[in-house]
């Protein structure tokens, strides 16, 4: 479960935001919409933590998550909240298994290359295992990406414009697949976009 | 899968630039470790040997000279002196003993050295079979040279005339191996020890082919004599004395040793110095290195702090590839410093028959760990800031 209160951020150049308050439900998931420049990313990294706000409260399940401290944020982000950013990033020196292995390393949980695969095999890319990351395409990047969000089984998804660089094949396959994945792990997904193209495919939705 | 994994292979992922600092921290380290072992060596070879001696008489010369070829058996003599002479300068109450020294050949380059059995006791040296040389003719090697050469008891050789070279074989007289010395660790090692009258009767007969090499060429003569005073007053009165009014020449080995050292000491320093110099520029390539990656790895720190890594644990992360470059090029250091010892020890074991001992850490090299160390750390440490001052937020939205 996820939820925001009257959350206020300004950067230091002046820009000021007011978002308005969401709440998502395990297994559910919701679309944040937004112009460029009204603070989709922004909001986000709020959500995520990554940012503090002026004023305001970010909720994961009972976990206020600004009454934290730095480290502790961190290490919670790690373990409850996975995050699909618009083009995904890896740890380049590492294969896409021990990027998998790594994200469980960072969040302190025991490593099982048992999960890496099984979690590889549902997005089909058992054969990419022991590939570096930056050798698969665009798509797959992706879907490897949405596996690491995947790995600690956390609590909510965050994903930051998944499908934007992607063509429509691809935008549809992977807004499909984060769907049928957090609703299979109970996870809260938010989806923070915008590509019009997402639009008509999730009925929850808020516009900012 | 852990942060030292991700270290290494992103040291691995930029090969030449981790090779360059790699190199330069190897050659530095290996530099200085071995100057330090060198160093530590010859100073224990050179104490070990002169332990017990307060004086060396000869003839006239280089006193330098005279202490290293009497004392360390590694040049050649300055000269010879009438035993008469040298029997009446130690006739005195402040001397404790006087041991005897007569060149005059060598057996396949090692010295036999004619003197008496105060010199075996002198070292500390004890039979590991037969029994010291007690008639003319008979010889006792240390265990080096007896190694070297395979010499046993028993054994007979021909000695060839001066400290060195094999073309002049005197055919006349066989020495005879009476025993065989156990190792010391001190010159005694690699001599041929017999007395003093084999040393005048095989030359006697040798007169007319005589050449300038200084050797005991006519009975009654010696090449030089360890002195061992009773009090440091001898040190104080009798070598003076002896100078200015004997033949004779007195030298001081603790005096002529201490200026060899401040000889090479400046070499030495100046050497270090540069070590010094090449560990700094390898610090600064590491730091050169670390700091461009970091440009490209922004991301990647960014993304792994949203992955649960928290600042202190990238910082570490960033320290610790510095660290990795320190550690293994101490090891890569100490290895080939020691490599390098080896081959000194082979070359100057073949030349002069000393022997070094490489296996031990020096507890300067402690030191030098600590400098490496220090050096990585350094060289990190303002990547590893700027690791940790990631504005996760703003370098997620830049990528």
């Amino acid at each position: 479960m996820l939820s925001s209160q009257s959350l206020v951020f300004s950067y230091p150049e002046g820009q000021s935001f007011h978002f308005p308050d969401i709440l998502c439900e395990k297994g559910q998931s919701l679309l944040v919409l937004g112009e460029s420049g009204k603070g989709k990313t922004t909001f986000l990294h709020l959500l995520a933590g990554l940012l503090i706000p002026q004023s305001g409260e970010v909720r994961v399940g009972d976990t206020s998550i600004f009454s934290l401290k730095s480290g502790a944020r961190d290490t919670f982000r790690g373990r409850n909240i996975g995050i699909v950013f618009q083009r995904a990033h890896f740890i380049t020196a590492l294969s896409v298994r021990d990027n998998l292995l790594m994200a469980q390393y960072l969040a302190k949980k025991p490593q099982d290359p048992r999960v890496a695969e099984t979690l590889l095999n549902r997005l089909g890319l058992e054969h990419k295992s022991t590939a570096r990351p930056h050798r698969l395409s665009q798509g797959e990047q992706q879907r490897v990406a949405i596996a690491r969000a995947l790995i600690n089984h956390p609590a909510v998804i965050l994903a930051d414009e998944p499908t934007s660089a992607l063509d429509d094949r691809n935008s549809a396959a992977v807004a499909d697949l984060l769907e049928a994945q957090a609703s299979q792990a109970g996870a809260a997904l938010v989806i923070v976009t915008h590509d019009v193209r997402l639009k008509n495919r999730f009925p929850n939705q808020v516009i900012l | 899968m852990n942060i030292v994994s991700v270290s290494w292979n992103n040291l691995r992922a930029r090969p030449m630039a981790s090779f360059l600092s790699l190199l330069l921290l190897t050659f530095g380290v290996s530099i200085i470790s071995l100057l330090l072992l060198l160093n530590s060596q010859l100073e224990d070879n050179f104490n070990k040997n002169v332990r017990g001696i307060d004086m060396v008489l000869g003839a006239k010369g280089s006193p330098l000279q005279l202490i290293l070829a009497s004392v360390y058996h590694i040049d050649n003599p300055t000269g010879n002196i009438p035993l008469a002479e040298v029997q009446k300068a130690m006739n005195n109450p402040l001397v404790e003993k006087w041991i005897p020294l007569a060149y005059g050949d060598n057996y396949k380059g090692y010295r036999i050295l004619g003197t008496d059995h105060q010199y075996v006791d002198h070292y500390g040296a004890s039979l590991a079979e037969g029994s010291l040389w007690k008639n003319n003719f008979e010889v006792t090697p240390g265990a080096l040279a007896a190694e070297r050469l395979g010499l046993k008891v028993g054994d007979e050789f021909l000695g060839a005339h001066g400290v060195v070279g094999e073309l002049d074989i005197h055919d006349s007289h066989a020495y005879k191996v009476s025993g065989i010395l156990q190792p010391t660790g001190t010159v005694i090692d690699q001599l041929i020890l017999t007395n003093i009258a084999s040393v005048w009767e095989i030359h006697e007969e040798h007169d007319e082919n005589a050449s300038n090499e200084p050797h005991t060429e006519e009975s009654g003569d010696i090449t030089a004599a360890l002195v061992k005073f009773r009090t440091p007053m001898g040190t104080m009165m009798i070598p003076r004395k002896i100078n200015q009014e004997t033949s004779l020449q007195a030298a001081l080995p603790a005096i002529e040793i201490n200026r060899l050292f401040s000889l090479f000491a400046a070499g030495i320093q100046t050497i270090r110095a540069i070590a010094l110099a090449i560990m700094v520029i390898s610090g600064i390539s590491v730091f050169v290195s670390l700091y461009s990656s970091l440009k490209d790895r922004k991301y990647e720190l960014a993304l792994m702090r949203t992955l649960g890594a928290s600042r202190w644990q990238l910082f570490a992360f960033v320290m610790q590839e510095g660290e990795i470059l320190a550690l293994l090029g101490f090891v890569l250091g100490i290895g080939i410093s020691r490599g390098g010892m080896l081959l000194f020890s082979l070359l100057v074991e073949s030349e002069y028959h000393y022997r070094f001992d490489i296996g031990h850490f020096l507890p300067e090299e402690n030191l030098l760990f600590g400098v490496t160390l220090l050096i990585g750390f350094f060289a990190a440490l303002i990547p590893g800031i700027q690791a940790f001052n990631t504005n996760i937020s703003e370098t997620l939205a830049d990528g």
